[in-house]
C-alpha cells in the first residue's frame, strides 16, 4: 500500500497521473475493511445460517469495489465502503444470532420436557404412595382380624388397647414367653409394624393373689418380655415401653376364678404417632 | 464518475437528492438512522461494548448529517445518514445477540438448577 501511494506521487511529480488515471488509485482503508469483513463473514456460518445478509453484504461490496475501479479513492466510495464493511458485519452477527436463538429454543424444550417428566414423575410416586397406603391399611385388617382369635381389641381413649389373656402367654408365676404363644406375638408385631410411627405402651396386670411387690415385678417382667420379643421382630425401640401395673387396675372381680383369669392380662396400647410413652395415665 | 456516483446513490435510496430535482432529504431518510438508534437503545446497546460503540458511531454521524443539511450539503447528509442506518443497524442487531445469549443462559441454569433438585445426593 506504502509502495503504492509512493509510485503514485512520483508519477505525479512526474506530472503524468493523468495518464495512470484512477487505475492506480491508493485503495482506501475502508475498502480493505470491507473485503477483510466479508472474508470473515464468508468463513463463519453466515453462508447456512444468513444466507440473504451474505448476499446483501455481497452486493454492497461489490458496488464499493466497482465504484473504486471507476472513480478511485473518492470519499463516497470511501462511504460504500463503510456500509460495506457493517454489512458483512451484520451477516455474520445475524449468523450467531440465529445460532443462538436455535440454542435458546432448543434449551427451552429440554426445561419443558423436563418438567413435563418431574410432574409424571411426582404423579406415578403419589399414586405408588396410595397404592402402598392401601395396601399397608388391608394387611392391618388382616393383621387385627387374626390378632382378634387370642385378644380383644378395644378403641378407648389412650389408644387402641389389644389385650392378651396372661395364660396365652406365660405359665403361672412365669415371665418367659410361651413357645406356643410366639406365632400369636408375631402376628401381633406383623400388625404393630404396619402402624409404622404408633407409639406403643406394653402393660403387664395381675390378679390380687400374692403380694403387691410381686405382683409388680412379675407384671413389669412380662410385658418387658413381650416387648423383648417385639424388638427381636423389628418394633423401634423408641417406640415402645413396658409398664408393670400389678393388681392396680383389674377388669374383674378377683373373688372368682374367671375373674381372676381375666385379670391376668398383658395390654398393649396402640397410640397416636408421636405420643408421649408412658405408664399413667393423667 | 457522475453516472456510477448516482447509480450507487440510486441504490442506497437517494437518487431524488442527486437528480438535483429536490432540495431537502425525504423524511423517511432522515428518520430510518434515528428509528434504529432507538431500537439499540431499547435492546440494551449500551451495556454492549461492541453495540455500544457502533451506537455512538451511529449518533454522530446522525449529528453530523444534521449539521450538514442546515448547511444544505444534502448529498453529504445522505451519505452520512446511510452510513449511520448501517452502524445503527449493526449496533441493534449486537444488542439483539447478547440478549438472545443471556435468555439461553438463564434457562440453561433453570435446567441445571432442576437436575440438581432432582438428582439424589449419594
Amino acid at each position: 500500500m506504502r509502495s503504492h501511494s509512493r509510485v503514485l506521487y512520483m508519477l505525479g511529480l512526474l506530472g503524468i497521473s493523468a495518464v495512470v488515471g484512477a487505475c492506480a488509485a491508493t485503495e482506501p482503508r475502508e475498502l480493505l475493511d470491507a473485503r477483510a469483513a466479508y472474508e470473515e463473514a464468508s468463513r463463519s456460518r453466515a453462508p447456512e445460517l444468513s444466507p440473504a445478509e451474505l448476499q446483501t453484504a455481497k452486493e454492497s461490496l461489490g458496488r464499493a469495489e466497482f465504484a473504486f475501479k471507476e472513480d478511485g479513492n473518492e470519499q463516497y466510495v470511501r462511504d460504500l465502503s463503510y456500509i460495506a464493511e457493517r454489512k458483512a458485519e451484520f451477516a455474520r452477527i445475524q449468523s450467531k444470532v440465529v445460532e443462538a436463538v436455535r440454542m435458546k429454543e432448543q434449551a427451552d424444550q429440554e426445561l419443558l420436557s423436563m418438567a413435563t417428566n418431574l410432574a409424571e414423575t411426582k404423579n406415578e410416586a403419589l399414586a405408588v404412595e396410595q397404592r402402598a397406603r392401601a395396601k399397608a391399611e388391608e394387611r392391618m385388617k388382616e393383621a387385627l382380624a387374626r390378632l382378634a382369635a387370642f385378644s380383644a381389641i378395644k378403641e378407648e381413649a389412650r389408644g387402641t388397647v389389644i389385650t392378651i389373656p396372661g395364660q396365652v402367654l406365660f405359665e403361672s408365676g412365669k415371665y418367659a414367653i410361651l413357645r406356643n404363644a410366639e406365632q400369636s406375638l408375631n402376628q401381633l408385631a406383623e400388625a404393630l409394624l404396619e402402624e409404622r410411627n404408633a407409639a406403643i405402651v406394653i402393660e403387664g396386670h395381675t390378679d390380687s393373689q400374692g403380694s403387691d411387690d410381686f405382683n409388680r415385678q412379675l407384671s413389669l417382667d412380662r410385658a418387658t418380655s413381650v416387648r423383648d420379643y417385639l424388638l427381636q421382630r423389628g418394633i423401634a425401640p423408641d417406640r415402645i415401653l413396658a409398664c408393670g401395673i400389678g393388681e392396680d387396675r383389674p377388669v374383674a372381680q378377683n373373688t372368682s376364678p374367671e375373674g381372676r383369669a381375666n385379670n391376668r392380662r398383658v395390654e398393649v396400647v396402640v397410640k397416636e404417632p408421636n405420643a408421649k410413652l408412658a405408664c399413667t395415665y393423667p | 464518475m457522475t453516472t456510477i456516483k448516482a447509480a450507487c446513490l440510486g441504490v442506497i435510496g437517494c437518487a431524488a437528492v442527486w437528480s438535483g430535482c429536490a432540495s431537502t432529504l425525504p423524511a423517511e431518510r432522515v428518520a430510518a438512522p434515528r428509528a434504529a438508534i432507538r431500537a439499540a437503545e431499547e435492546m440494551g446497546a449500551y451495556n454492549v461494548p461492541r453495540a455500544s460503540l457502533h451506537l455512538k458511531l451511529a449518533k454522530d454521524q446522525v449529528a453530523q448529517a444534521d449539521a450538514l443539511i442546515r448547511d444544505d450539503e444534502q448529498e453529504r447528509a445522505a451519505w452520512v445518514l446511510t452510513r449511520a442506518d448501517a452502524d445503527a443497524e449493526l449496533a441493534l442487531l449486537l444488542a439483539r445477540e447478547q440478549r438472545v445469549l443471556e435468555e439461553a443462559a438463564a434457562v440453561r441454569n433453570q435446567i441445571h438448577e432442576l437436575q440438581q433438585r432432582t438428582t439424589p445426593k449419594s
